[in-house]
């Protein structure tokens, strides 16, 4: 197309959207001033309803464990993660069917920046870490924001080279995140607590700028170390993640 | 570059004072809470129509922008009062909105593998005019390319307001805007040809 073309169709874009009907701009005053009265710190009573509501709607469908009732909220806090499930909780007698994969593409539009290794060091403010029991990650992405709080490192599937296989997601959000979960079992990731959550579950991070929300399904396990914790998805079993996890050391630049 | 602000007059008998975002942030910081209303009000057009131009969803829009605010209030004081207000909450209401519409996204996908459901739509059934059909071609694009193309041409927003909303260089602004312009090209010349104006 030459710069005529360019232009014309650059026109022609703009003169469409300004064209574009939206709905009619809610008055957000009042609600704004009612939110903002909330406490910042603990757990929002709308949040809690918000993923109150996540369970319930999974357990209300779910075929896979009939008994569950979603009588009480318990409450795990792993690392920045806060994990609330209803009583019982209880990991069901039969594998949870997962689908762990997605696509990388997926994973490069929604979690920001694909970098180096050495660029993310250069930008968290904890050393990169990865675990030595597996070869180097396929790509690592980086949040996109002006100071980035969560690495992605991505090993992608050997035989098919477009899905991710697992993912290490290393977190420096000093605030919790919340997420809802049907199963939870306590474990230990070198001696120290950690938590496998399994089956599909939302996740919210907040850093104290903003609120994120994540949708993740499979199976995952959780770990910190002092002011970072790190999730580990699609390891499959719980036993394969806790040797994956107990295997992190420091990338060496 | 100087402060971008909306001029905003206020009566008061016989007076009027003329506020800039950048007075009005001033006495937000000095915990001013009618100077933040006014601020909302002048700016929540602009925050909800970006949003609803992501999430496809009225309600949807309405609770991140909401979001978005509450965000941008509790920031404030790290925030530099005479940097441009607008483009900062154009910024934190699209990350508010991507990640609304991942956890949406996601969600619909467990659902429709968990129950074997059919999937929930998230696009709005909407009438088919030019500029509906030119929005459904753009939600085909990358999120990226879809944010140029709404803040500088759904919304009219200028390159450098552009690039302060989504945290990059005016010149790449210009290069994405482009490339994203050629793609949107491409899929309206296949599927909605009746958007192509004859050469």
């Amino acid at each position: 197309m030459d710069d005529k073309m360019e232009a014309q169709w650059e026109t022609q874009v703009r003169e469409m959207a300004v064209r574009f009907t939206y709905p009619p701009t809610p008055d957000l005053r009042k609600q704004i001033l009612v939110q903002r009265s909330r406490p910042r710190l603990g757990v929002p009573r709308t949040r809690l309803a918000w993923v109150t509501a996540v369970i319930l709607l999974l357990l209300a469908g779910s075929f896979l464990v009939p008994q569950v009732r979603a009588a009480v909220i318990r409450f795990f806090q792993a690392g920045a993660i806060s994990i609330f499930v209803p009583e019982p909780t209880a990991l069901p007698s039969t594998p949870v069917p997962s689908d762990d994969s997605l696509e990388l593409n997926q994973y490069v539009s929604e979690y920001g920046i694909p970098v180096t290794p050495a660029e993310a060091q250069t930008l968290m403010r904890h050393p990169v870490q990865l675990p030595s029991e597996l070869r180097m990650p396929d790509r690592f992405l980086l949040d996109d924001s002006e100071k980035p709080t969560m690495l992605v490192s991505l090993w992608l599937d050997e035989t098919e080279p477009t899905q991710v296989a697992l993912s290490l997601y290393q977190i420096e959000v000093a605030n919790f995140a919340a997420k809802g979960s049907t199963f939870v079992e306590q474990t230990r990731v070198n001696g120290h607590e950690a938590f496998w959550v399994a089956g599909p579950h939302v996740i919210r991070l907040e850093d104290g700028r903003f609120q994120s929300w994540l949708f993740v399904e499979g199976n995952v396990l959780i770990w910190w170390q002092g002011d970072v914790t790190y999730r580990l998805e699609g390891a499959g079993t719980l036993e394969t993640a806790v040797t994956i996890a107990e295997s992190l050391q420091t990338v060496h630049k | 570059m100087g402060p971008v602000g909306v001029l905003y007059v206020k009566d008061i008998g016989d007076d009027c004072i003329i506020e800039t975002d950048q007075d009005l942030l001033r006495l937000v910081q000095g915990q001013d809470e009618t100077a933040w209303a006014h601020l909302v009000s002048r700016h929540q057009e602009a925050v909800f129509r970006l949003a609803y131009l992501i999430l496809g969803d009225a309600a949807e829009a309405e609770e991140a922008a909401q979001d978005a605010f509450v965000q941008a209030y509790l920031s404030l004081d790290r925030f530099d009062a005479e940097r441009p207000f607008r483009p900062w909450m154009m910024q934190i209401v699209r990350n508010v909105a991507r990640n609304r519409q991942r956890s949406m996204r996601r969600y619909a996908a467990a659902v429709r593998r968990w129950w074997q459901s059919h999937a929930i739509p998230l696009e709005a059934d909407l009438p088919h005019d030019d500029a509906q059909l030119l929005w459904q071609a753009v939600r085909r694009l990358p999120a990226a390319a879809q944010e140029v193309i709404y803040l500088r041409y759904f919304l009219g927003m200028s390159e450098v307001e552009t690039a302060v909303s989504l945290n990059i260089a005016p010149g790449t602004v210009k290069s994405r805007a482009h490339r994203a312009l050629q793609r949107l090209r491409t899929i309206i010349q296949s599927d909605y040809p009746e958007l192509v104006t004859p050469e």
